[in-house]
């Protein structure tokens, strides 16, 4: 079958079974950013942002997404470097094995959307259907919270303000 | 892994055209809604898929009464973000969506498919409460309360909208459940709703639901709630009458002792809750 949607951007035309899942299709395109960790909803690593929400693609079949945006990490940064919810992740020490690392990007641009300056608990919240078995979610949550920082315009290190010696 | 057995995939115009193809499709199409449980759990027989998601079926508006009318490919997302719908009943409907699932999953999952799937289910035991109803298509439009809908046999149908009837005043709900992760189906869920006139119950929805099976009203702790003032004696003495009429069943995750005792607990936090939230005010 014949699915027409916009893949980071760009127009996207491709030919799938017709039960290819969303997963396959989006990993088949070279959005290899989309894991397969557990193939039924629980782990939240195959994240993607399908009109700007967070799904898992390996719940989605391909041609739900006919005519649809969809984002996954290969659309986040651009040319000037990393998204700023991928520095802060890495500066925060919230990616190690990385393989989760996408699925929590997807979900945590989602909740920055809805809510630019999140609580812990509503981080958390946020990501609660993202597993990591490496970071303990502690140094994660730090990252998505000084994502918000520098995406409101400030310096997470707090660099420059009042009281801080730098 | 894609799902090899699936041969065709419609993506009809309208609801009518959806029928026919479920209908025609004699067990092997299959209604596709948010997705969330078809690809992990589709049926041997099923070769075709029918997406309800080109048909105009995403939507929450009032009706002319003061209820509301929510679309059946509306995701739990759209409806906690919907002011109306997460605050109806005094705030029963989004408390109830805030604990299925993660984001993840009420970002897809839909009110409709949770209305066909019927067990396994946070949501039939709110819309029970509620008296909330169903709008269906098999060749003509047929709204049943929500009971009828899941007492009825059918055939191939597709649910087009949930209506919530407009709040009654003194309307006072609550939800909850207990499941051994924060995402895993309840072991045991519940919703209690009254309507008080001038601190006398004057109804009452008691809905006690388990994994297994679609939520159930408990007619002997409504009667029981019926005429009385809700104070803390009232809550324990319903709870136990709960406990000791629903219907629960014991499995390899739970015995159906262990979900009885669970009933009573459920009922009596929903309605400790619901005293609070009846002398607030909101409605």
């Amino acid at each position: 079958m014949r699915i027409s949607f916009t893949l980071n951007g760009q127009p996207t035309v491709t030919e799938v079974a017709a039960g290819t899942t969303l997963m396959e299709m989006l990993r088949g395109l070279g959005a290899t950013s989309v894991k397969d960790g557990c193939s039924r909803g629980d782990c939240g690593s195959c994240a993607v942002l399908l009109d700007g929400r967070a799904v898992t693609a390996c719940l989605h079949f391909a041609g739900q997404v006919e005519g649809r945006r969809v984002t996954t990490v290969e659309g986040l940064a651009d040319e000037d470097g990393l998204h700023p919810l991928q520095q802060a992740l890495l500066d925060a020490g919230g990616v190690q094995c990385g393989f989760c690392t996408p699925g929590v990007l997807m979900a945590a641009t989602d909740l920055l959307e809805r809510v630019p300056d999140p609580t812990d608990e509503e981080v958390r919240v946020g990501l609660a259907g993202n597993l990591c078995r490496c970071t303990g979610y502690v140094k994660i949550v730090d990252g998505v919270r000084d994502a918000a920082v520098m995406l409101a315009g400030g310096n997470p290190n707090g660099d420059g303000q009042e009281g801080s010696d730098g | 892994m894609p799902l090899t057995q699936i041969e065709r995939y419609h993506r009809p115009p309208d609801v009518d055209a959806a029928w026919r193809l479920l209908k025609d499709g004699d067990g092997a199409a299959h209604l596709l809604g948010g997705g969330t449980d078809l690809v992990v759990r589709c049926p041997p027989r099923v070769t075709s898929l029918v997406d309800l998601g080109h048909i105009g079926l995403r939507y929450v508006e009032p009706t002319d009464d003061g209820g509301l009318r929510l679309g059946a490919m509306s995701t739990f997302t759209d409806l906690l973000e919907h002011p109306a719908v997460a605050t109806y009943g005094t705030g029963v409907v989004g408390e109830m969506l805030t604990q299925v699932g993660s984001v993840l999953h009420r970002n897809s999952a839909t009110i409709g498919g949770h209305v066909v799937r019927s067990r396994l289910s946070d949501v039939l035991p709110v819309l029970l409460a509620l008296d909330a109803s169903v709008v269906t298509y098999a060749g003509q439009r047929t709204e049943r309360t929500i009971a009828e809908y899941l007492d009825a046999d059918l055939g191939p149908h597709v649910v087009v909208e949930v209506r919530l009837p407009a709040p009654v005043d003194g309307l006072a709900a609550a939800f909850t459940r207990f499941s051994r992760t924060a995402f895993d189906h309840a072991l045991v869920n519940a919703c209690c709703r009254v309507d008080v006139d001038d601190e006398v119950v004057v109804d009452a929805r008691v809905v006690v639901g388990e994994s297994t099976a679609v939520g159930r009203r408990v007619r002997a702790a409504e009667e029981a709630l019926i005429g009385a003032t809700l104070t803390p004696d009232v809550v324990a003495g319903v709870a136990e009458v709960a406990r000791g009429s629903v219907e629960l069943h014991g499995d390899w995750i739970a015995s159906a002792e262990y979900r009885h005792h669970l009933a009573g607990v459920a009922v009596a936090r929903c309605l400790t809750a619901v005293i609070e939230r009846s002398q607030g005010g909101a409605a």
